[in-house]
C-alpha cells in the first residue's frame, strides 16, 4: 500500500569541523518530520538554518552524524530511487562550455531515457520554462535566472515523481518567480510531491500546502498551513466597504472603535472587536452603506513563523 | 553504461574549451622549431628533431594532466555542478572514472597529435622509423595517466594549489630515484639505500617509463623489459584508482 508520506525523515543530526582546533559546530539536531505525498511542503527557515544541508542529507551528497531517511518511491536501490527524484541545487551552475541542449541531453541519458523522448520532452519543456530561445548557446553565456530555468528543465526531463527544489525563486524577476510558482502548482495538479526549501515565508505560503519551520538546526513546527493559520486566526473581524464618504467615516468611528483603517482608492477597510462584530454589521446593514466583503483577520504566514519563533527562543 | 556518457561530455566539455586548439597550435610550434633547430644545431637533424618532439609531448602532456586534472573534479565540488549530476541515477564510482576517462581521452589526443607531428617530422629530416618510437609515445601516455591519477587524488584530499605541488613533488622524486640510488653517498650508506628502495615501493618509479634516452642513442631495449614496464605502470594505475574510488566514495560532497 503506498504510503501517505514520500519521505520520512527520523532524529538526523549533522556536525561540521570545519577545523581540528575549533569548537565544532552543530547544523543539525534530531530533526524529525516527514513530506506528505501528492502534496507542495515548504521548507521554511532563515539563512544558515541547516535547509540545504537536510537536503543535501537526503540527496547523499554528505552523510549524517545519526538519524534515518525512509524513502517511499519506486525502487529499493538508491539509483532506482534516483529515478523517481528530481533535484535542484540552490544557485545551480553547469558546465559552462556545453549549450543548454547538450546538457539536458547529459542529464537524459543519465537517467537512462531514450534519445527521441529527451528531445520531445527539451522541445516541450524548454518552451513552457521559457528557455528554448537559448538551448543552442553555451551555458557560460546565460543569466541567473536562465540558469534556473535550464536547471527547472533539467529537474522536470525525467518526470520524477518527487521533486526536491532548494530555493528555487532565487535570481529569478519578479514575472519568472510568477512563472516558477505557478509551474509548482502545475506539477502538483499532475500528481508530484515537491518539497521546496525558501527563506522567503510569502513564497510559501502561496504555493504550499504544508510547511515545514526550521530554526537554528532543530524543527519548530511540522503541518498544514491552513489549519496553522486557523490556529492562529485573530479575533477581530475586518470589512470592506464601498464608496465610503468621510463624514459616514467619522458617525462610524463615534459607534465603534476602528482599527487599521485604511483606503484604497473606492474601498475603505477596517478592523473591529469580537465583541462589536454583530452590532457593526447591523449598523452598516441598517445605514445602507455598501458593504463589499467581511471575515475574520487571518493572519500571515510570516507573522506566525515569527511568534512561533519568539516562542521557541 | 553512465561511465561512458560522463566519459563523453567530460571530453566534450573540455574539447569545447578549446585546450585542443593549444594543442593544435603546440603542434605546429613543434614542428616549425624543430625544422629551426635541426637546422642548425650541431648533430644528426632527425634525432635533434625527435628530442624536441618526445620531451614537448611529454612536457604538454603531463601539464594537462597535471592543471587540468586538479580542478576535474574539485571545481566541480566548489561550483556544485558534482550535485546535479549525483542527484541522478548514477553511482559515485562511475561518475569518478567517467570523468577520468573523459580527460584520459584529451590526454590521448593531445599525445596523438604531438606524436603524428613528431614522428612526421623525424621522418621528413631523413630518420629510420623504429618500434621504439611507438613505445616512447605509448608510456610518454601511460606517465601522464599516472600523473593524471595523482593529482586528481591529492585533490580529494587537499586544496587544487597543494595537489600540484604534491603531484610535482611525487613526480620529481619518482624521476629522481633512480638516479640518487646511483650516488656514491648513498650507495656506501645502506640504510639510506633500503629507505630509498622502500621509497621505491610506494611512489611510481617513473624513470621506469622514460625510454627517450634508448632511442636517442639507438640502445635496443628487450621485449621483456617494456612489458615490465608496462605491467609496472598498470600495477600503479590499478592501486591509484583504487585509492581514488575509496577516498570519493567516502567524501563529503560539502
Amino acid at each position: 500500500m503506498m504510503k501517505n508520506e514520500i519521505i520520512e525523515i527520523s532524529n538526523i543530526s549533522k556536525v561540521f569541523r570545519t577545523d581540528f582546533y575549533k569548537k565544532p559546530f552543530s547544523a543539525l539536531e534530531n530533526v524529525t518530520f516527514s513530506v506528505a505525498r501528492g502534496q507542495i511542503t515548504g521548507f521554511l527557515g532563515a539563512n544558515g538554518a541547516g535547509k540545504t544541508t537536510l537536503i543535501k542529507i537526503i540527496m547523499k551528497f554528505i552523510a549524517a552524524n545519526s538519524g534515518h531517511i525512509a524513502y517511499h518511491l519506486r525502487g529499493d536501490s538508491w539509483r532506482e530511487i534516483c529515478l523517481s527524484i528530481g533535484y535542484l541545487p540552490e544557485r545551480p551552475y553547469f558546465h559552462p562550455h556545453l549549450t543548454g541542449r547538450e546538457f539536458l541531453e547529459y542529464m537524459g541519458r543519465l537517467n537512462e531515457m531514450k534519445m527521441s523522448a529527451i528531445v520531445e520532452q527539451v522541445k516541450n519543456l524548454s518552451v513552457r520554462l521559457r528557455i528554448d530561445h537559448a538551448l543552442d548557446r553555451k551555458i557560460k553565456s546565460y543569466s541567473k535566472g536562465m540558469l534556473q530555468r535550464l536547471g527547472m528543465t533539467a529537474c522536470l526531463l525525467h518526470d520524477p515523481e518527487f521533486l526536491i527544489l532548494d530555493e528555487p525563486l532565487s535570481g529569478l524577476d519578479p514575472l519568472g518567480r510568477k512563472e516558477f510558482k505557478n509551474i509548482l502548482i502545475e506539477e502538483r495538479a499532475r500528481g508530484k510531491s515537491i518539497f521546496f526549501s525558501s527563506h522567503i515565508v510569502p513564497d510559501v505560503e502561496e504555493v504550499c500546502q504544508q510547511v515545514i519551520f526550521l530554526e537554528k538546526g532543530g524543527v519548530l513546527y511540522q503541518g498544514a498551513i491552513d489549519e496553522l493559520i486557523v490556529q492562529n486566526l485573530k479575533p477581530n473581524f475586518w470589512f470592506v466597504l464601498n464608496d465610503f464618504d468621510e463624514t459616514s467615516i467619522v458617525d462610524m468611528q463615534q459607534k465603534f472603535a476602528l482599527m487599521n483603517l485604511s483606503h484604497k482608492e473606492k474601498l475603505t477597510s477596517f478592523e473591529v472587536l469580537p465583541d462589536q462584530k454583530e452590532h457593526c454589521l447591523k449598523y452598516i446593514l441598517d445605514k445602507n452603506y455598501s458593504l463589499h466583503a467581511f471575515g475574520q483577520v487571518r493572519p500571515r504566514l510570516e507573522e506566525i513563523f515569527y511568534k512561533i519563533k519568539e516562542e521557541h527562543f | 553504461m553512465k561511465l561512458l556518457i560522463v566519459a563523453r561530455y567530460t571530453f566534450l566539455e573540455i574539447y569545447k574549451s578549446r585546450i585542443l586548439l593549444n594543442v593544435f597550435l603546440l603542434s605546429i610550434g613543434l614542428a616549425l622549431v624543430s625544422a629551426l633547430a635541426s637546422a642548425l644545431a650541431y648533430g644528426i637533424p632527425s634525432r635533434v628533431s625527435l628530442d624536441l618532439g618526445m620531451g614537448l609531448s611529454s612536457l604538454s602532456s603531463i601539464g594537462i594532466a597535471i592543471f587540468l586534472g586538479v580542478g576535474l573534479i574539485q571545481k566541480e565540488i566548489e561550483a556544485r555542478s558534482i550535485h546535479l549530476i549525483l542527484s541522478h541515477s548514477i553511482s559515485r564510482i562511475s561518475y569518478l572514472f567517467g570523468k577520468i576517462l573523459g580527460m584520459l581521452g584529451i590526454l590521448f589526443v593531445n599525445v596523438l597529435m604531438l606524436s603524428a607531428v613528431t614522428l612526421g617530422m623525424y621522418l621528413f629530416l631523413g630518420g629510420v622509423f623504429s618500434s621504439m618510437i611507438l613505445w616512447s609515445f605509448l608510456f610518454t601516455f601511460c606517465e601522464s595517466i599516472l600523473v593524471l591519477l595523482l593529482v586528481v587524488m591529492f585533490s580529494l584530499v587537499a586544496n587544487q594549489v597543494l595537489a600540484v605541488l604534491f603531484t610535482i613533488g611525487i613526480y620529481a622524486c619518482g624521476y629522481g630515484l633512480e638516479g640518487i640510488k646511483d650516488a656514491l653517498f648513498v650507495r656506501l650508506r645502506p640504510a639510506f639505500m633500503y629507505a630509498l628502495t622502500l621509497f621505491e615501493h610506494v611512489i611510481p618509479n617513473f624513470y621506469k617509463l622514460n625510454v627517450k634516452d634508448y632511442l636517442l642513442y639507438e640502445h635496443k631495449l628487450p621485449l621483456g623489459y617494456l612489458t615490465h614496464a608496462l605491467f609496472y605502470f598498470l600495477m600503479y594505475a590499478v592501486l591509484l584508482s583504487v585509492a581514488n574510488a575509496w577516498i570519493f566514495s567516502r567524501k563529503n560532497l560539502d
